[in-house]
């Protein structure tokens, strides 16, 4: 009991002080600074505690535990926030859908407010200042970095079965 | 090993058995919804195996609220590998980076691959992923919610993205 409740304390700890910390400052840059601090904050409090003359008296074997329950649910809140941090197209979608009741959401509404704009160019923009991919004239290739990811995702589909995307 | 171990060890082998059994259906049943539930449960029932197996040998090393801590933990490992695969099926920039790698050493044109994904063609594309996963569907061309399970999440995020984010922010 002792160590889920150490675990459950540890995540509450470092979403508080995730809460305190951007009303104070909001960082530039979300999901680094979230890391940061999900993985220094424990530390800080075991450093704490042992400077108080409260050292963790666990084994290693139950630290382990502890530390891998706090380092799952940790990375699977950081992903659950790149989602609160920006607002999906495809929930914004069945927002406006829901929002039209049973009379529904023609189609023309839908391209209206959702079929115009430069998102590509965006996301293109985002893979050049990456330095993933180069522009070239009227072509575009990959830098070495970016056939490095390309062809770690291209593996990682073929192993889990998973057909071009996106 | 110890049982101490062996039960630290469970949610990872869980995860490992989640990703062989989710890899095996997918080229097996060529259906990656159905693969990544079926990896998913074969992930759990191997963790609870391990997990049973502890309790039945030592039963002084398993409590009820351990065993729910390795489950638990099991279960945030397999929404990260979830999430990795969903990344891989959804994400357009992932795909970009594929699409240019198969276009060889000199890549593919600019002109094309904006044209290829226009803003229409994005919006055509998630409505035909909304539609296929039952969440929505088109009458009449028009659009209604089929399943309240997105706008519910929709909701659960706009009220966290307002509790979490200050609103200055917002621009």
């Amino acid at each position: 009991m002792i160590e889920l409740g150490t675990g459950i304390l540890l995540l509450l700890c470092s979403l508080c002080a995730q809460v305190v910390l951007w009303r104070v400052s909001l960082p530039r840059r979300h999901t680094h600074a979230l890391l940061v601090l999900f993985a220094t904050l424990p530390l800080l409090i075991a450093g704490v505690a042992w400077a108080f003359g409260h050292p963790l008296a666990t084994s290693p074997a139950l630290a382990a535990r502890i530390g891998l329950f706090y380092a799952a649910y940790a990375l699977a809140y950081i992903v659950i926030y790149s989602a609160i941090e920006n607002e999906s197209p495809t929930l914004a979608i069945v927002a406006l859908v829901a929002k039209a009741g049973p009379a529904g959401c023609a189609d023309a509404e839908l391209v209206e407010r959702f079929g115009r704009g430069t998102a590509m160019a965006a996301r293109f923009a985002v893979l050049e200042r990456g330095g993933w991919v180069r522009t070239e004239g009227d072509r575009i290739s990959l830098t070495a970095e970016g056939q490095s990811y390309a062809r770690f995702f291209e593996l990682a589909a073929q192993l889990f079965g998973i057909r071009l995307g996106g | 090993m110890t049982s101490a171990w062996l039960l630290t060890l469970a949610p990872i082998a869980g995860l490992c058995a989640d990703v062989i059994v989710q890899s095996a259906c997918a080229h097996v049943l060529r259906r990656v919804g159905l693969s990544i539930v079926v990896g998913g449960l074969g992930g759990l029932a191997a963790t609870a195996g391990i997990l049973a197996r502890v309790a039945f040998t030592v039963p002084a090393a398993l409590d009820a609220a351990a065993a729910a801590m390795l489950v638990l933990t099991y279960l945030a490992l397999a929404f990260g590998y979830w999430t990795f695969l969903n990344l891989n099926i959804t994400s357009l920039r992932i795909r970009t980076l594929r699409e240019i790698l198969r276009g060889g050493e000199h890549g593919i044109s600019r002109a094309d691959l904006m044209a290829r994904y226009s803003a229409q063609e994005f919006l055509r594309r998630r409505l035909e992923r909304l539609e296929l996963g039952g969440n929505l569907s088109c009458v009449d061309g028009r659009w209604r919610l089929a399943s309240p399970k997105l706008l519910l999440l929709e909701r659960s995020l706009a009220r966290a993205r307002a509790l979490i984010i200050p609103a200055q922010r917002e621009e």
